[in-house]
């Protein structure tokens, strides 16, 4: 800034400008506001989706696959399939790169009786640790079981309850079971025979009808190529590698699915275009600059007081529409909040990013001085 | 000081003709010229040649800093480390309504004082004397938009005024007032401005009656009236 004019002069004017602007200042706030707000809850709503789609999928079993041997009469189903997986060799698959964790299971349709219920027939699966992460349990203590909700509700079983199983399966030894209900959860999770089972869990040694990954999607296609040589196939004992949901059903990156979501970029659109709002206020507003230049204030002092005036209707009205757009999408259209706050708080930054260079660019334009007082600019 | 132009030729782009051909003007500070001319005779353009507002297509203009003392705009010259310019040394009065509508009489006049380089303060209090010179002293807080049209001139008088600049280009000052409002402004302008050199186009004789000489505009020169 050359001569007497100085930056905060240029500062003064430019909140001098917006504060006493009247209508105008405040419904370009409006405006840029209720643009960015749309934007961002557009793109909190999208991202929700994303969310939610993902989260259905990982409560259906999405990020599972199921390895088993097959052929020479292993049986493609989970029940009653020959027991030829190594399972220390399948909870070691939990070491994988892209793998959250993995787990031996087997199920055994009538493997107990039900002491105290005449005729009833068990069954039972066992699993090895991850399989508990996946229920959302931590652990279980020696003598605690997991109880399908459906067999809780026809024994009328609850969380503490305890109960004895006498094996009728080989599998799992001769002894009477005396066992206490540690949670109730779905196990159909897990596999169509097991939503009528009781789980108890397992070492990782012996063998075990299927092997369980929970895999991240982004990885699903090389942990899947890599499990059968991880569990020793060879030519005559393939190893069958199945997602646990019909084919297609896992087919969605959610990862994916969010960085591609069409809204992404919606907070630097609503920018450029609040950017381009002002520019043609600017514009229709040049003979003010003109004005500014007529009286001595050099074309840096115009710059900076131009920047200052629209960086305050930008700021402000960003700032406002970031708030409307978390707020309407948390409120209005039950986006999580805890997603919806940084997801509009980055679109706001880049709604404030775009604008604001829009704004600087315009705001280095010379209109010509003379024609614009006049009006014929 | 002199504000110097000599065989200024100007063709707006994409004009079919000069409008100034080869004119040739001078103002002293202390003087006041008027300028007459026709409709599209090029009265404006020599205004905003000498303002250095139109770049002449071929011409020079030059301040001339022999006399007088070089006032604020050879400061921030000098501070940008430039000649003096044409630019640096004039303030404008034009015939439409040229104010901050939105800010008071005194804001708009306290932009110009700011020039100086004085603070808020000092400018407000440097404007608010401007205003009371061209008797608008009571009016300082009005609103631009409510001041009628002769106020409204006064203001952007006092305002070329607290500008400092010792020269004051006036486009037309009276050209939408009636007589007895016309008459004011013209008195605030070339009483409050006589150690200025002014320069005023316009149509009205009467006008160019009360300055120290004329000139006329005509094909595209300026002569001695």
């Amino acid at each position: 800034m050359s001569g007497g004019w100085s930056t905060r002069a240029s500062l003064a004017e430019g909140w001098a400008a917006v504060r006493d602007g009247g209508a105008l200042p405040a419904a370009l706030v409006g405006v840029v506001a209720l643009v960015t707000a749309a934007a961002l809850a557009a793109d909190v709503v999208a991202a929700q989706r994303v969310v939610d789609a993902e989260a259905a999928y990982l409560a259906e079993g999405g990020d599972l696959l199921v390895a088993r041997f097959v052929g020479d009469g292993a049986s493609t189903e989970a029940a009653g399939a020959e027991a030829e997986v190594d399972a220390a060799a399948c909870t070691r698959l939990g070491d994988m790169a892209g793998v959250r964790g993995a787990f031996a299971l087997d199920v055994e349709p009538g493997g107990a009786r039900v002491v105290g219920r005449p005729e009833a027939q068990q069954t039972v699966v066992t699993a090895t640790d991850d399989a508990l992460d996946l229920l959302g349990v931590t652990a279980l203590a020696p003598g605690e079981a997991l109880v399908s909700s459906i067999v809780a509700d026809r024994w009328l079983w609850a969380t503490g309850s305890a109960f004895r199983l006498v094996p009728t399966s080989e599998a799992l030894g001769s002894d009477a079971l005396e066992l206490t209900t540690a949670a109730v959860v779905d196990l159909g999770l897990l596999a169509e025979g097991a939503s009528t089972g009781v789980l108890l869990p397992r070492a990782a040694t012996g063998t075990t009808q299927t092997c369980y990954v929970r895999v991240e999607a982004w990885a699903r296609d090389d942990v899947a190529a890599a499990v059968p040589a991880a569990l020793g196939e060879t030519s005559d004992r393939p190893v069958q590698v199945a997602e646990r949901l019909p084919a297609g059903a896992f087919a969605r990156d959610p990862a994916a699915d969010y960085d591609g979501r069409p809204t992404r970029w919606a907070g630097a659109a609503a920018g450029l275009v609040t950017g381009l709002l002002l520019a043609v206020v600017a514009w229709t507003r040049r003979g003010r600059a003109a004005l500014y230049a007529s009286v001595g204030v050099p074309w840096s002092g115009g710059v900076v007081l131009r920047w200052a005036e629209s960086l305050l209707v930008v700021g402000a009205g960003v700032a406002w529409g970031t708030f409307l757009g978390a707020t309407t999408a948390v409120l209005g259209r039950g986006a999580d909040a805890a997603l919806a706050v940084p997801l509009a708080l980055r679109g706001g930054l880049a709604a404030l990013a775009a604008a604001t260079v829009v704004v600087v660019l315009v705001g280095l334009a010379r209109p010509p001085v003379l024609a614009s007082l006049k009006d014929r600019g | 000081m002199r504000l110097v132009a000599r065989d200024v030729v100007v063709r707006y782009r994409g004009g079919d003709r000069d409008v100034l051909d080869g004119a040739s003007f001078e103002v002293r500070r202390g003087e006041a010229v008027a300028i007459l001319g026709p409709s599209g005779s090029g009265k404006s353009t020599l205004l905003g040649v000498l303002g250095g507002l139109v770049r002449p297509t071929s011409g020079t203009v030059v301040v001339d800093r022999d006399r007088g003392a070089p006032g604020p705009g050879a400061a921030a010259a000098a501070a940008a480390g430039r000649a003096l310019r044409p630019a640096d040394v004039s303030a404008w009065v034009l015939q439409t309504t040229n104010v901050l509508p939105e800010r008071s009489a005194l804001d708009n006049v306290a932009v110009a004082a700011r020039t100086q380089g004085l603070s808020g303060p000092q400018a407000r209090r440097h404007a608010a004397q401007r205003l009371a010179d061209v008797g608008l002293a009571e009016r300082a807080h009005a609103c631009a938009r409510v001041l009628s049209g002769g106020e409204v001139q006064r203001v952007v008088i006092a305002r070329a005024l607290a500008s400092g600049r010792p020269f004051v280009l006036a486009d037309e000052p009276t050209g939408q007032l009636d007589r007895s409002t016309s008459a004011a402004v013209l008195d605030a302008l070339l009483t409050t401005s006589a150690e200025a050199g002014v320069v005023v186009v316009t149509h009205d004789p009467e006008v160019a009656e009360r300055c120290d000489r004329t000139v006329r505009i005509r094909d595209g020169r300026a002569e001695r009236a």
